[in-house]
């Protein structure tokens, strides 16, 4: 079934029908959440908020002013900012990153995932999330500052700036492996 | 660099487990029924708290044509009909706020 023809039906009412929605984006959402909070838990619980949010305001979407995937990025980096602006409030976010990489539910699976979460670690929840879009949909400069709801210049300037600070890290910490 | 890029690009991609969907429907699901037993329970305080201020013990129909007898309704009654009524009618009207275009609007 056609996207377009999905969301028409759910918003029709068959609301079942959500959850194909979800199979199609589930993985993508969640890489957001779990690269951007760095634990799997959080990051399940917050997908599944994004979804509930999502489906709460489906009638709002517009297909003409976005893509149904930068749409739902945008809720999911939103709850990301959110999440962590919460945890701000009682922790400070490196202290929060830092105990979330030592507990057992962010395990570590190769060594590319090592590189790849010591790498995230040392960025901020947005600067994750920003990279996560960047690299994994092949998603544009004009999307990417929709979803951060900045403009299109700050977004490439501040991509290059990330790109460039995970390769000054990597080559201080993988200097012989990459 | 594009040797970062691609590790980068392959790893940044991460999967649920295959029920994660279903679970997330659930979620859903008993998030909106928390929402309406909330309302639910909102309503009923409200016909409990104003049960007290109802002014009578009692309706009493006499004088009705055609029946030789009095219909008296216990005030319990009355407010049980009046709650149900409301709790209906908020029911009714905030299933087609939240999720309108339902059946009503097919037929």
């Amino acid at each position: 079934m056609e996207e377009f023809e999905l969301i028409q039906r759910i918003k029709s009412g068959e609301q079942h029908l959500f959850e194909h929605l979800i199979k199609r984006y589930e993985d993508y959402v969640y890489s957001i959440c779990v690269n951007s909070l760095k634990d799997r838990e959080d990051a399940k619980d917050l997908t599944q908020d994004t979804f509930y949010k999502a489906y709460k305001s489906i009638k709002s979407y517009d297909g003409t002013k976005s893509k149904f995937s930068t749409w739902i990025y945008r809720i999911a980096y939103n709850k990301c900012i959110d999440f962590i602006r919460k945890q701000n409030s009682f922790l400070n976010y490196k202290n929060y990153i830092k105990s979330k990489a030592d507990t057992k539910a962010h395990q570590v699976h190769s060594f590319q995932s090592e590189i790849v979460t010591k790498l995230l670690s040392k960025l901020a929840a947005d600067e994750s999330a920003m990279i996560t879009l960047y690299y994994f949909d092949d998603m544009s400069i004009k999307e990417i500052s929709y979803i951060t709801k900045q403009s299109e210049s700050y977004v490439k300037v501040k991509l290059h700036r990330i790109r460039k600070k995970l390769k000054e890290i990597a080559k201080i910490e993988y200097n012989n492996e990459l | 660099m594009n040797e970062l890029d691609n590790k980068l690009k392959e790893e940044l991609y991460t999967n649920v487990n295959q029920s994660f969907s279903h679970e997330t429907m659930n979620y859903i699901r008993e998030r909106e029924r928390k929402v309406r037993l909330t309302i639910l329970l909102f309503l009923l305080t409200i016909c409990s708290v104003g049960f007290a201020f109802i002014p009578f013990e009692q309706l009493t129909f006499d004088n009705i044509p055609f029946l030789d007898f009095t219909i008296t309704i216990n005030k319990v009654y009355v407010v049980s009909a009046i709650s149900l009524t409301l709790i209906f009618f908020f029911d009714v009207l905030l299933r087609s706020i939240i999720a309108p275009k339902t059946l009503l609007d097919k037929y």
